[in-house]
């Protein structure tokens, strides 16, 4: 059994990269491995968002994300800096800069690079998803 | 494994600087690893060369210039600099107009140093 920690740069339906990242993951769990952390980075942060509203034929990557996290127990991390930049608020956040609402799902925590580091030394390997 | 572990990073910059923020946040995680006093070493590559020519001047598109560090990464422990000569040719670019503190790697070193690396990210 190896360790995986995942980085998730893309986001969802603009690239393949988010699709990828949570085939991947599954792939991983399904032949009996762990994974420590998902970090999600750069536009990877919009799969953390509460508000995506696919149509109905397609797969809801934000929500399909957060039923793996849920299912398997897994630390998933938004980075702090490219989730402000990008508009991706918990509600702590949305107070401290004033803003009327919060989007990120309750599944995910926002942290910061640290958190990466952490996960590499962590884990026995770390993927990088990205556009 | 320990947290207090060194870990070899390998950053690769091989877009250009400007059409998308790649190499940016790129660069930001490579900051953040050498002020973790982790292992970094950066390469530039393909077009990612761009990033190194001096006198950019991005205002007019409404970008910060986040290449301005790149002439102060000693500050951030940062020493092994490096660029990838046939990528330099192929742009057509001489050395010369590099900043001097980039010293130039072939491609066989630079598959050599990603297999000693322990993590390699790609900008």
């Amino acid at each position: 059994m190896k360790t995986f920690s995942i980085i998730v740069s893309g986001a969802p339906y603009s690239t393949q990269a988010a699709s990828s990242a949570l085939n991947f993951c599954q792939a991983v769990l399904n032949s009996g491995h762990k994974i420590y952390r998902l970090f999600f980075y750069h536009d990877g942060v919009h799969n953390a968002s509460m508000l995506c509203v696919p149509p109905q034929d397609e797969v809801n990557i934000p929500e399909a994300w957060s039923t793996l996290i849920r299912e398997h127990d897994i630390d998933a991390v938004v980075c702090v800096s490219s989730a402000l930049k990008r508009g991706i608020l918990n509600e702590q956040e949305a107070e401290r800069y004033e803003k009327p609402a919060s989007n990120l799902r309750t599944e995910f925590n926002i942290s910061g690079l640290g958190q990466l580091l952490d996960a590499e030394i962590h884990s026995d390997r770390t993927i990088h998803f990205k556009p | 494994m320990k947290n207090n572990q060194k870990l070899r990073h390998i950053f690769v910059f091989h877009h250009s600087p400007f059409a998308s923020d790649l190499c940016s946040s790129g660069l930001d995680l490579a900051l953040t690893m050498s002020a973790y006093e982790q292992d970094v070493m950066i390469i530039f590559l393909g077009d990612g060369v761009f990033n190194l020519l001096p006198d950019k001047n991005s205002q007019g598109i409404g970008v910060k210039d986040f290449t301005r560090v790149l002439s102060s990464l000693d500050i951030y422990d940062i020493n092994e600099l490096y660029v990838e000569s046939q990528s330099i040719q192929l742009l057509g670019m001489q050395e010369q107009q590099l900043p001097f503190k980039f010293k130039t790697l072939h491609q066989k070193q630079l598959h050599e140093e990603i297999q000693k690396a322990d993590r390699v990210y790609c900008y």
